[in-house]
């Protein structure tokens, strides 16, 4: 078992390595979401007559949603990793070596989360630059929410990565699902006076929980319960690393 | 006692039958060589060694553990370098290292010190951090063979070990080979489809063709078998030589005569031509490759054999001096 959670942490290790070596990585990870908050905030904001009485300042608004966004977009991403290392051959490496499968999946849940993290990180300190101010003690608890989202797609892509043999095909799949998860979230426009349908639809948005949970730490006010936020954020996350644990031990 | 026992294994990808019931075994500290041609399932018989893939039938062993029932076991006391590469080459050398340490749960102590002798052991220590992605084709394969070893397993499979690779790193390779069954006892399976690669390492060859392992022995052992050793003797008459010894042939001047196992019937050859007071000038012996022994197996050459010899004097020749 403790041999389990050495490979964990190498297989981590790793994953944490290659992504700060792959420098346009870095560069693009912190200037994407400057970049939306910009569009999104100041752009779209005032084009928009935003007539929602808990939010005067739209940037604030989006901000979560744009931490949100971006956690979901690298991680769930990061899925076609498992793809490059059977490309490169890497793979062969760590399946043939003395450890289960699932440390290979956790491990590079692991690694991964904790990259999308630092990027989250990163984003929340642009906070100071929007003059959006929240409580310090909220703090670990936003920490705890950006690795959850972070682990739930990451568990979303590996599990989408196992049906794929190529990197094209995977691209492909993601780029299919990012637009409407994101569309439908939450993050850019209020959820609470949407027609049925659409209600629905953002209800079954599982990156909704998420980006309302930290609307609720950053912002203090949310659509949902946090609590229920809480469970359905937990929830995906530990459905989707174990689906995506299973599918990578059946496939290999 | 016996450390890999394969019997009647066969593995059937829906209609292709890769490995079509091979057995053989191998005892401690044995290089065995699987040797044959493109496709022939060597790659195939080494993945269902190392647990990576299921035999269809058959019983595979390897250091005492059963590869279907116990394959845990089976891969810890492994070591395997692939046909293709497998390392990360954004990472350095030593990452590389530190990272197999740690899959393979190398006694946290012993791990940095394992690292340095595994380097030394390939000429690598000083490339030690430097990225993998600036390594030479050589030096990748040096650096999978030190990987293979860090967690001293007591068996390395290597897949065409110095495929691609220029003569003087593959003479290399052979070197660290041939210093690791010296050194260390370890018992190694190899397979490749160059014949003087099997020549120089194995003590036994299993030729494998279309799924099948044709013959099976050690390389003197199979070469002796076939009638095929030519003696050649420059002697001042050959025209009376050629009537003192049964089944020879004059061909320009020279005696070429064929027998089973010229060593040994050398002496006994020279003395009789010497006796009836014929002058030798010279004597040559010439063996038989492996080569022929594949080509009266299956009727075929190996691909690429003859191109790749020469490659391999001209090289050789260029790095002698000559
Ligand atoms: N995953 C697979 N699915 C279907 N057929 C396969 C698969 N792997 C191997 N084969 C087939 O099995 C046969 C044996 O392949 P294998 O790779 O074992 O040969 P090899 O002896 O290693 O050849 P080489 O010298 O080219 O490496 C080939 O005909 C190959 O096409
Ligand atoms: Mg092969």
């Amino acid at each position: 078992m403790i041999s389990e959670f050495r490979a964990v942490y190498g297989i981590a290790i790793r994953e944490v390595k290659r992504f700060f070596r792959a420098r346009s990585r870095v560069f693009s990870s912190i200037f994407m979401p400057l970049f939306w908050l910009v569009i999104f905030g100041t752009g779209l904001g005032a084009s928009m007559k935003f007539s929602n009485s808990t939010f005067t300042n739209y940037t604030a608004f989006v901000f979560p949603g744009v931490i949100a966004l971006n956690l979901f977009m690298r991680s769930i991403g990061a899925g076609v990793n498992i793809l490059v290392d059977k490309q490169y051959g890497f793979m062969k490496e760590m399946l043939v070596a003395p450890i289960s499968r699932v440390s290979i999946v956790v491990g590079k849940v692991l690694g991964n989360s904790f990259t999308s993290l630092i990027q989250g990180c990163l984003i929340l300190m642009l906070a100071i630059l929007f003059d959006i101010s929240f409580p310090l003690i909220n703090i670990p608890f936003i920490i705890f929410t950006m690795l959850l989202i972070s682990a739930g797609f990451l568990g979303l892509g590996m599990m989408i990565a196992t049906f794929f043999e190529s990197v094209q095909g995977f691209q492909l799949m993601i780029n299919l699902f990012v637009m409407p998860v994101f569309m439908l979230s939450g993050a850019l426009f209020p959820i609470d006076n949407l027609p049925s349908w659409l209600s629905l639809l953002t209800k079954l948005d599982p990156l909704t929980y998420g980006v309302d949970l930290l609307r609720y730490l950053i912002l203090g006010v949310s659509f949902f319960n946090p609590v229920l936020d809480v469970l359905v954020v937990v929830g995906f996350t530990v459905f989707t690393v174990i689906i995506a644990a299973l599918a990578f031990n059946r496939r290999n | 006692m016996s450390v890999i026992i394969v019997k009647d294994l066969k593995k059937h990808f829906k209609s292709v039958k890769a490995v079509d019931g091979i057995s053989f075994n191998i005892g401690e500290g044995q290089i065995f060589g699987l040797l044959g041609p493109n496709g022939a399932g060597k790659t195939t018989s080494i993945k269902i060694l190392a647990t990576l893939l299921k035999p269809s039938s058959g019983n595979v062993t390897v250091c005492g553990y059963d590869v279907n029932l116990n394959s845990s076991k089976v891969r810890s006391s492994i070591g395997i370098v692939f046909q293709e590469p497998s390392l990360d080459v954004e990472l350095t050398a030593f990452e590389n290292l530190i990272l197999h340490a740690r899959l393979y749960n190398v006694p946290r102590s012993e791990t940095m010190s394992r690292i340095s002798d595994v380097l030394e052991l390939v000429d690598l220590s000083d490339k030690r951090n430097i990225q993998v992605k600036n390594f030479s084709g050589g030096m990748k394969r040096r650096l999978e063979i030190a990987r293979g070893l860090i967690h001293h397993p007591r068996v390395l499979f290597l897949d065409e070990p110095t495929l691609g690779l220029d003569p003087q790193t593959r003479s290399k390779i052979w070197d660290y080979i041939l210093k690791l069954k010296k050194e260390k006892k370890m018992t190694i399976l190899l397979t490749t489809h160059y014949m003087e690669e099997a020549e120089l390492l194995c003590d036994m060859v299993g030729i494998i063709d279309n799924g099948k392992i044709i013959a099976l022995d050690s390389v003197s052992k199979l070469k002796n078998d076939l009638k095929g050793d030519v003696i050649i003797l420059d002697v001042d008459d050959s025209e009376s030589a050629v009537k003192i010894l049964k089944n020879s042939k004059n061909f320009d001047g020279r005696v070429h005569l064929s027998v089973r196992n010229a060593d040994k019937k050398l002496a006994q050859i020279l003395s009789k031509l010497s006796k009836k007071g014929v002058i030798i000038k010279s004597v040559n012996i010439k063996k038989p490759s492996l080569n022929d022994v594949f080509l009266s197996l299956t009727g075929k050459q190996i691909r690429d054999e003859k191109a790749n010899d020469n490659d391999w004097v001209k090289n050789r020749m260029r790095w002698h001096g000559h």
